[in-house]
């Protein structure tokens, strides 16, 4: 079989028990990977909240180079169903080199852990030490029990503050970069006593077509590089359709960043820490007032500093600001751009927004207005892909393929589905994909 | 190529990290498998950049090795060991992960295209500079 390594690693933190299983082809095949893949297991496994099994499920390009496919997503219960959504950077690939298409991760360690994945070695290594460590901190006490060269290359997911806690806003973070629209998901991490999960792989992924496949991308590089001023220009006009007039200011004398292959690079570094994402800006801005850039930094580096994800905590505020609206809450007078009352409720703990903008709208009877904001949200945030070519219909098998959907600002649709033939031999039936995983799409784009 | 003396020139300030070269370099040497563990060429992450290091010869390590010095750029001190592209016995870089034979960059000579982490390279960090007609 190419394209996929066939095997799934399922870990249970209660009792220490790893096991590698086959996963059927049909189903990797029907099913792709991210997103889709992911919702099928976790129908297949039954996951609720009780039983709260986190997925991990591989792109199928992940890793091999396509352009932009660098993506694998996570899905866990999070209040009130399965969520699932896709991290970036360069963790999917290393999971590739392990061997393996799917995590599966069941129980709840004894004490604070961290799972390590490296190739066939699979670790729960126990240590109270690591709770209560910051992002950097778990990343460097992970990194420091390994030789400079090895902990260069090996791959941290992990929660901070938030997630320890159990918040619905807690994010996760990939080697420093905050994965908004991942809301909830470090709360499971946290349910389970895992801090964090490192992996790195050493393994041969194995093209059918490999000669053709680079053909393929040194064509459609070649084709980048003659446009890649239109490409930019593009992005630029988005911030302006976006309105985000702070944009040029915040990423002043930043450095681009790419996840794994990826050419646009639309991570922005500066003093070695990610700068909030435009999607993330437009949020802090548009949902919450806050037009100043300081304004801006502070919170998005008290979301960084607890691990928060910015973009639940922009819609779990303005629920609460609704709520404060209604009178139907007392111990908070939250309003739009009130930075001292944002600040004073992401710090309490125990404050409503760490309820999570779900749970606040069905325990208040506002859901009508969350569902409006959902909609508003999507609406606006449409306007990312409103441009692109039928994207919205291609967004679940873009996701399941692992690749993120800004590539298709520089490469055409029909680019990936050749590569998808080179790289597994088959072709991209796309009708036979309408109606799977559309359901966490849906999710996935509201958060994104 | 077309026999005239060329080198690659890198920038390390326009290096995103992305990889990609890693990729094409493990691709075009181990007859179709994806495993940059394979690539003559790694990306280095430093604390505030990314550092393309291409394989050079395999160098064993002695008492006199020279890079043990700390070395200053922009005001930020580095280990000379990470900045040097000799596959030695020292690092767990630039060896086939399974036999650990050494790797060193042959820039693509077998490619009349050239190095192929040139062509995968869209940021700039990489280009083919000619050194002497």
């Amino acid at each position: 079989m190419f394209g996929w390594q066939g095997k799934a690693l399922r870990v249970n933190l209660t009792n220490g028990l790893v096991e590698t299983e086959l996963i059927a082809t049909e189903l990797l095949e029907d099913y792709l990977g991210g997103c889709m893949l992911a919702g099928k297991i976790a129908e297949l496994e039954n996951i609720s909240a009780e039983n709260n099994k986190l997925v991990i499920s591989n792109g199928v390009l992940t890793g091999t180079g396509t352009p932009g496919a660098a993506l694998c997503a996570i899905g866990a219960h999070v209040f009130p169903e399965f969520f699932c959504c896709p991290l970036w950077y360069h963790l999917g690939a290393e999971l590739k080199f392990c061997g393996y298409d799917v995590i599966i991760i069941e129980g709840e360690a004894p004490v604070w852990s961290y799972l390590l994945v490296s190739d066939n070695e699979v670790k729960i290594v126990s240590g109270e030490e690591i709770k209560g460590l910051s992002l950097r901190e778990t990343e460097n006490f992970i990194r420091d029990g390994y030789s400079k060269w090895l902990g260069n290359e090996i791959r941290i997911l992990s929660i901070g503050e938030a997630g320890e806690g159990q918040s619905a806003l807690a994010s996760l973070v990939n080697d420093g970069l905050l994965i908004s629209h991942s809301g909830g998901i470090g709360s499971v991490f946290g349910e389970k006593h895992l801090k964090a999960i490192a992996i790195r792989g050493t393994g041969d992924f194995k093209l059918a077509h490999a000669s053709k496949f680079v053909d393929i991308i040194t064509k459609a590089i070649q084709n980048f590089r003659d446009n890649k001023d239109r490409i930019y220009e593009q992005m630029a006009n988005i911030c302006e359709e976006l309105n985000l007039p702070l944009v040029e200011k915040i990423y002043y004398g930043s450095e681009k960043r790419g996840c794994l292959g990826c050419p646009i690079a639309c991570l922005q570094q500066k003093q070695e820490e990610f700068l909030p994402h435009f999607t993330t800006l437009f949020c802090l801005t548009h949902l919450l007032g806050l037009y100043r850039l300081e304004e801006i930094l502070v919170i998005y580096h008290l979301c960084l500093k607890k691990g928060i994800d910015p973009i639940a905590l922009s819609v779990a505020a303005r629920c609460v600001i609704e709520l404060v609206k209604q009178g139907k809450v007392k111990e908070t007078s939250l309003k739009i751009g009130d930075i001292e009352g944002l600040i004073n409720l992401i710090t309490d703990h125990d404050s409503l927004l760490h309820k999570g903008a779900a749970r606040l709208a069905q325990e208040y009877n506002i859901e009508e207005y969350f569902k409006g904001l959902k909609k508003e949200l999507n609406e606006h945030l449409g306007i990312i892909f409103g441009n692109l070519n039928q994207v919205n219909e291609k967004m679940h098998i873009l996701d399941a393929l692992g690749i993120c959907p800004y590539i298709l600002l520089g490469f055409p649709f029909e680019m990936i589905k050749e590569t998808f033939k080179t790289v597994t031999g088959k072709e991209l039936v796309e009708g036979s994909l309408k109606n799977r995983g559309l359901k966490w799409m849906e999710d996935y784009t509201v958060f994104r | 190529m077309d026999g005239r003396l060329y080198r690659i020139q890198i920038d390390t300030n326009k290096c995103t990290g992305c990889r990609h070269c890693e990729t094409a370099c493990s691709l075009v040497h181990t007859s179709g498998k994806i495993n940059y563990h394979r690539a003559r060429i790694r990306i280095i992450s430093l604390e505030d950049r990314f550092l393309p290091l291409m394989a050079g010869p395999y160098v064993p390590i002695t008492q006199e090795c020279a890079s043990k010095k700390l070395v200053t750029i922009n005001g930020k001190t580095y280990d000379q060991c990470i900045l040097c592209r000799a596959s030695c016995t020292n690092k767990s870089i630039f060896k086939e992960p399974d036999s650990g034979i050494p790797l060193k960059c042959d820039f693509c000579a077998f490619r009349p295209e050239g190095p192929a982490c040139i062509e995968f390279c869209t940021s700039g960090a990489l280009s083919l500079v000619r050194i002497k007609e």
